[in-house]
């Protein structure tokens, strides 16, 4: 108990002594989670589409991330981030894994998380009506054609191209080395590309025929 | 030597359909709608305030009921086999590392302590899942 008692008094003070600090990291790491929540919800929805359980899984991300790496540099929060992110999604599509073996034993219990295109379409504030349903119409055949890529292919896409991490960060959030992630991205392009040719997007890679040509 | 379509570096461009991949995706960020930026606004909220809070506290859940609901079905189920032992194929002995899985928080603590740690663990060769009998022991 009185160790207890020491321990939230040094707490106490050393917060006092870093309070300039501690308002600082804490504006910056609040301006990092503005930043990424969004598209961190993004990416949430599309692995598990579902809203509420994205929503938390962005929550659990947000507080791991503060709780145990808020005082790392900030530029190792990006990666970390969204490897927990990573992490969390996985761990939620084992457990749902596990809960339809469950349910089907049970007689072939109606799943409620069935896939709802309006919950994982964009919501009405994208750019022009044109450019909205252009967008929608690619992010749409775009998460069609993701669930079919191997795992690691998925995250090193998600993770490069929609997040922008460069190799050495999506390196990180992938737990691998530079080299896998150039490889699983690389494999990851080449399968999305053939999957939307064969389902008739062609405007996906148009361009860059008329490029290698 | 045959050259393959990777994208070595970041100085390389983008081809156009990693270009429209991305804008597609950007696109659905921005449509994302009011109501659920307020609940990303509450659940970052949450975070900073729960920065020096307890260690066991995990923040409000959206979708936590039904999980609740099913462990709570499974753990019904479960008692009922054991009460009505049955000769099929499939039966609880079956979903034993599953209950595990479904009623644990293991999960979510490892991701409280050392990510590194972690990682290096996944990393080792000897490192499994319990699998046999499910009690997780040799």
């Amino acid at each position: 108990m009185m160790g207890l008692a020491l321990s939230i008094a040094h707490d106490g003070i050393a917060k006092d002594l870093e309070g300039e600090d501690t308002l600082e990291s804490r504006v910056a790491i609040e301006a990092f989670l503005r930043e990424v929540e969004t598209r961190a919800f993004r990416i949430a929805v599309m692995n598990v589409r579902d809203r509420d359980e994205a929503l938390d899984i962005v929550q659990d991300c947000m507080i791991r991330l503060v709780r145990r790496y808020s005082g790392r540099p900030s530029d190792e929060w990006r990666p970390l981030f969204y490897r927990i992110l990573q992490n969390r999604i996985r761990d939620v599509q084992r457990r749902r894994s596990v809960r339809s073996r469950v349910l089907s034993f049970f007689g072939g219990i109606e799943s409620d998380e069935e896939y709802d295109p309006i919950v994982a379409a964009p919501g009405p504030e994208a750019d022009n009506p044109l450019d909205q349903v252009l967008a929608q119409d690619a992010m749409r055949a775009l998460e069609q054609a993701l669930p079919m890529l191997p795992p690691r292919q998925r995250e090193a896409f998600t993770l490069r191209n929609f997040e922008g991490l460069d190799v050495a960060q999506t390196a990180v959030a992938m737990n691998c080395t530079e080299g896998s992630v150039k490889t699983h991205y690389s494999r990851a392009v080449h399968r999305l590309r053939e999957l939307l040719r064969e389902h008739g997007e062609e405007h996906w890679y148009e361009e860059d025929k008329r490029a290698a040509d | 030597m045959k050259k393959t379509n990777e994208r070595p570096t970041e100085l390389e461009p983008m081809t156009n359909f990693e270009r429209s991949a991305k804008q597609a995706f950007d696109a659905s960020v921005r449509g994302v709608d009011g109501a659920t930026r307020a609940r990303l606004v509450e659940a970052r909220e949450r975070a900073l305030q729960n920065a020096g809070g307890a260690r066991s506290s995990l923040g409000w859940s959206w979708s936590l009921a039904p999980s609740g609901a099913l462990a709570a079905a499974a753990v019904v189920a479960v008692l009922l086999f054991a009460h009505h032992p049955r000769s099929t194929e499939v039966g609880p002995a079956q979903f034993g590392p599953d209950l595990e899985i479904l009623l644990g928080k293991e999960d979510l603590a490892m991701l409280d302590d050392d990510i590194d740690f972690y990682s290096w663990l996944e990393d080792q060769p000897d490192f499994a899942p319990p699998t046999g009998n499910g009690d997780g022991v040799g």
